[in-house]
């Protein structure tokens, strides 16, 4: 391969480790973000339930 | 105790070679792609295996930035290492095909936001992140509470204190 493809390469490797690690938001994503951290909310039926069954499959359940 | 699955750190014993979701990109990462992102710590592979030792699933957890938009100064006063907050990426999040119809998909995602919340002990993160691949999982962590961001539809996000309450619940 010559230089160049390995640069090519390199550098598209090196992006998509960017793309995904650092998560540039919008206004309104930076928004829903802050508001999620800063006010958190009680766990839904949903999760109540998928956190029991977890502990039960997982067999971490406390005696 | 002799539980019929179990999660741990994706190892060198591991057949990794015949795993198959039915989602390429997933299975490519997994062939080819995950014992290098392993070997220099880019991300932590786990796997849950039956008691045949087969791998049933995989995922795999990063650390990431949020990098946030301009803020008012006093929200960014209450706001921890601004503007880029530290948070964990669920990179990627798989299972095996003969596995699927079990809900070990939910089971393997609580494993992953477990793990991740334990891990705030050591290093810390405001919450998971995930890209879903496609509209099925998309919905996939909506049903489990995740929120959407309104600009990157396929980006969702869970705070770190909300998966400390719900571990935290009995």
């Amino acid at each position: 391969m010559t230089d160049f493809v390995l640069h090519s390469a390199e550098v598209a490797a090196q992006r998509t480790i960017e793309d995904r690690t650092i998560m540039v938001l919008s206004a309104r994503d930076s928004e829903i973000i802050v508001d999620a951290i800063l006010n958190p909310r009680e766990p839904g039926p949903v999760m109540r339930k998928a956190v029991r069954e977890y502990r039960e499959i997982m067999g971490l359940n406390e005696p | 105790m002799n539980l019929e699955y179990r999660v741990e750190p994706l190892g060198a014993s591991h057949d990794r070679i015949t795993f198959n979701s039915g989602v390429v990109e997933l299975d490519h990462y997994f062939h080819h792609q995950v014992g290098q992102d392993a070997r220099r710590k880019a991300a932590a592979p786990f796997v849950m295996l039956d008691r045949q030792d087969a791998i049933v699933g995989y995922y795999t957890l990063s650390a990431c930035g949020l990098y946030l938009s301009e803020f008012p100064e006093a929200i960014v006063r209450k706001l921890p290492r601004y503007p880029v907050l530290p948070a964990t990426l669920l990179g990627r999040l798989a299972i095996s095909r003969s596995h699927q119809g079990k809900n070990l998909g939910r089971v393997l995602l609580l494993d992953a936001l477990n793990r991740s919340w334990r891990n705030t002990s050591e290093v810390g993160s405001v919450g998971v992140a995930v890209d879903a691949l496609d509209e099925k999982a998309r919905a996939f962590y909506l049903h489990h509470e995740f929120i959407q961001l309104g600009d990157s539809p396929n980006r969702l996000f869970r705070s770190m204190a909300d998966i400390e309450k719900a571990f935290s619940t009995r």
